[in-house]
């Protein structure tokens, strides 16, 4: 019984070695991600309910009043209005990527789907910066090269201000947005695609199914996968939006034109950088921790992207 | 009217030339000081952008006069004669977000001269002590760069000391004038003879038949430096928006007052003489070019606006002239507040802070140096050395820029003033800059932007109440 019992207990030691000796490989990327990640993470938990000195970052405990002050800031509720808004508007290159995708795929294999493909997903590798440099000259309202197009085909003078113009802006930005992830969302829907087994539609055209038909019955439910994923990443990522919009503001957070393009990390980074208030633009940051992870649970419980195929 | 432009010109640049032989009676140049050990070994790290960023160590070339602008070594070089054991270490950082990276920086502890740190004045050493223990040191420079701070916000803080000036001036195009037959304005102009000139120089050329405009906004892409249309304008009137106190929570601004509503109105007034780019603001058109089509426009850099006026092939096709003359106050009749600067700080928490002020004495007052300003396109903070710019660019263009600086009250500033303050009252600039943008492109009343400025302004504001 007893030398049951040691050789258990060598087993078990054996066991934690040979497991420390693994963990030892995560253990340089663990700890960085509790350095890098967790704390800095818990860090702007504890702010949000402290007041903060800039000098030595002393905070004192403060409870949930940062919290109350951001909610009585019409900056602040006009900065999430705009979040929600362009981030349901970027939502537009999801069913355009779909198409896109269905055009392409309906070219075959062939040196001309690929020739599209990269193409079309060119716009992805380019630099971010220079993409909105360029499209603050084409979407002017002051000979822009898009109000130019729209004047040709109208066949009157437009001079609207697509990112100039309070009116106008979000389309402005969503127009520069569909542009630089439309790749994307193509490449990854083109990808569903050709993943649907083609005898799904030999069979449906056996039963004398047409096209319109084959897209309702098997290719839109079968692409479910893909949209959810699509709509979950794109909620996120539309949710933290900053750069483009922080460049077309002048390299400002103030969102202009008139505030209209100031997201909700756009007021956190100027409560953050510009004016140093760390009480309230962590009291923002933990707001739109909570927002982003609501949406997300909501939109996994929608469109059931984690349940499994029966 | 432009002869009489000349002999006031003329007349301004006697009357500096005459102040600065005054001046010259005092010692000039820096001196080694005897009270630092000069064989010390150590090492002064300096951080922060403005000007050692935009020329670098080792110089630049200026794309429009394609004249070699001499690096920062010059500087390094002529301290290390001086001092050959105390090394700089220059840190110069673009002026992208420098707020937040100098804050960092000098949290950090390994900062001893902030580069343009004035500004963030909770972070610098209060140098009014070091400035009265220093005599005559003050008779050399032009002025302090001096700061309201959150800490004490109804005090003034010398928290650093200008090395180059930058005056904002109004460059009149001659040309355009002549062709609608407009005579050009003197120095006692009026904000309401802006608007009149900019409205009748609106409109088609009457000798070329090309669309002119009347003005153009300064700063008008810049973020940071956009409320300045509102805040030199708003001054002229008298100012009195923000009532400073000895708590940031006791502080009041009224926006709607009639000096920033007078601004705000102007402003607007002036927008419908503006060209469409002008208004819509995603091009800022600053150069001069044998091409130009607008009559006024208000600027800063001097020299670089001379170097462009040089590659139009005409350079004196502009007119360089001084703000509209303030209207209420003690500066009534001298040109409206606006100087921009270039200026050095010790950092709160530096282990060489003697050595660091020996650095700002050195920057401000060392010959050698202040030519290095003029050779870099930039007004030295030092009276005799804004004498230098006169071989550059004459005297007639000399004298406007010694009027543009030569008025402004002891301590005045454009970062914290009674009509703006960029240093501790939240996003006040960058709301003005929103407001400002869409009151110029027609989407908002002169109300609706005092409106906005004032609302966010209070909801900071009760942000301290609550502390």
């Amino acid at each position: 019984m007893q030398g049951k019992v040691t050789v258990s207990t060598r087993q078990r030691r054996n066991r934690i070695r040979t497991n420390l000796t693994w963990y030892s490989f995560i253990l340089v990327s663990l700890v960085t991600v509790l350095l890098l990640v967790y704390l800095p993470t818990l860090t702007t938990v504890v702010y949000s309910l402290s007041d903060v000195d800039l000098q030595g970052f002393q905070a004192t405990w403060a409870g949930l009043k940062n919290f109350k002050l951001i909610f009585s800031m019409n900056g602040f509720w006009t900065s999430i209005l705009n979040t929600l808004g362009l981030s349901l508007l970027g939502l537009i290159t999801i069913p355009l990527g779909f198409f896109l995708a269905n055009a392409i795929n309906s070219l075959g294999r062939s040196p001309l789907q690929s020739f599209f493909r990269v193409m079309f997903y060119m716009p992805n590798i380019i630099t971010g910066v220079s993409v909105i440099l360029i499209f603050q000259v084409v979407l002017k309202g002051n000979d822009g090269m898009l109000n130019g197009f729209l004047s040709t085909v109208l066949g009157h003078p437009v001079t609207i201000g697509w990112l100039s113009s309070s009116k106008y802006s979000w389309y402005g930005a969503t127009i520069l947005l569909t542009w630089a992830n439309l790749g994307y969302a193509m490449l990854i829907n083109l990808a569903s695609l050709q993943s649907i087994s083609t005898e799904l539609y030999e069979a449906a055209s056996i039963d004398g199914a047409n096209a319109w038909r084959k897209m309702l019955s098997i290719t839109i439910p079968n692409m479910r996968a893909c949209f959810s994923f699509l709509l979950v990443t794109n909620m996120i990522s539309g949710l933290a939006r900053f750069t483009d919009l922080y460049i077309i503001g002048g390299n400002s957070a103030s969102g202009k034109p008139g505030g209209t393009l100031q997201t909700i990390l756009m007021f956190i980074f100027q409560y953050s950088f510009d004016s140093p208030q760390y009480g309230i633009s962590s009291a923002g940051a933990v707001f739109l921790f909570l927002m982003t992870l609501c949406f997300t649970v909501l939109n996994v419980k929608l469109t059931g992207m984690f349940k499994e195929e029966k | 009217m432009k002869i009489a432009t000349k002999i006031l010109s003329l007349m301004l640049a006697v009357a500096m030339l005459t102040s600065v032989a005054a001046f010259a009676s005092a010692e000039g140049g820096y001196a080694v000081n005897p009270n630092l050990d000069a064989n010390a070994s150590l090492t002064l790290t300096l951080y922060g952008p403005g000007l050692f960023a935009s020329v670098g160590e080792t110089g630049s070339i200026d794309l429009t006069s394609g004249i070699t602008i001499p690096g920062y070594e010059r500087v390094v070089k002529v301290w290390n004669q001086y001092y050959p054991n105390v090394k700089l270490d220059v840190q110069p950082i673009p002026w992208s977000d420098w707020q937040a990276n100098v804050a960092t920086a000098v949290m950090g502890g390994d900062v001893d001269v902030i580069m343009h740190g004035a500004t963030l004045a909770t972070l610098c050493e209060d140098l009014q002590p070091r400035i009265e223990a220093e005599a005559g040191l003050m008779d050399k420079l032009y002025l302090v760069a001096s700061r309201y701070t959150a800490d004490q916000p109804d005090v003034a803080k010398v928290s650093g000391i200008p090395y180059t000036v930058t005056p904002l001036l109004v460059y009149l195009d001659s040309k355009i004038f002549a062709d609608y037959g407009v005579e050009l304005p003197t120095a006692a102009w009026t904000w309401e003879d802006m608007i009149e000139l900019a409205k009748q120089l609106t409109g088609t050329d009457p000798v070329t038949g090309e669309q002119t405009y009347g003005y153009k906004f300064t700063s008008r892409t810049a973020n940071n430096n956009f409320y300045f249309n509102h805040m030199m304008i708003a001054g002229a009137f008298g100012g009195n928006i923000i009532h400073y106190a000895p708590k940031v929570s006791e502080i009041t601004a009224d926006y709607h007052c009639e000096s920033s509503m007078k601004a705000f109105e102007i402003i607007q007034e002036l927008s419908n003489y503006c060209s469409p780019d002008g208004k819509e603001g995603v091009v800022d058109d600053t150069v001069l070019t044998a091409q130009n089509n607008i009559a006024i426009r208000v600027e800063q850099s001097p020299f670089t606006h001379l170097a462009e006026a040089k590659s139009a092939g005409d350079e004196n096709r502009w007119v360089w002239m001084t703000l509209p003359v303030n209207e209420v106050g003690e500066g009534a009749g001298k040109p409206s507040y606006m100087l921009g600067e270039n200026n050095l700080s010790i950092a709160y928490n530096s282990d060489a802070a003697d050595w660091a002020w020996e650095f700002i004495k050195f920057m401000t007052t060392d010959d050698e140096v202040q030519q290095w300003y003029v050779d870099t396109n930039n007004i030295p903070n030092n009276v005799e050395g804004q004498t230098l710019i006169v071989p550059s660019v004459g005297e007639e263009k000399a004298a406007a820029i010694y009027a543009a600086i030569g008025d402004l009250p002891y301590g005045w500033n454009n970062a914290t003033n009674d009509c703006i303050n960029t240093a501790f009252l939240g996003t006040l600039a960058s709301d003005m800059y929103v407001a400002l943008d869409s009151l110029i492109k027609g989407e908002i009343t002169p109300v609706e932007a005092a409106d906005y400025v004032q609302n966010n302004l209070d909801a900071f504001l009760k942000s301290y109440e609550e502390k």
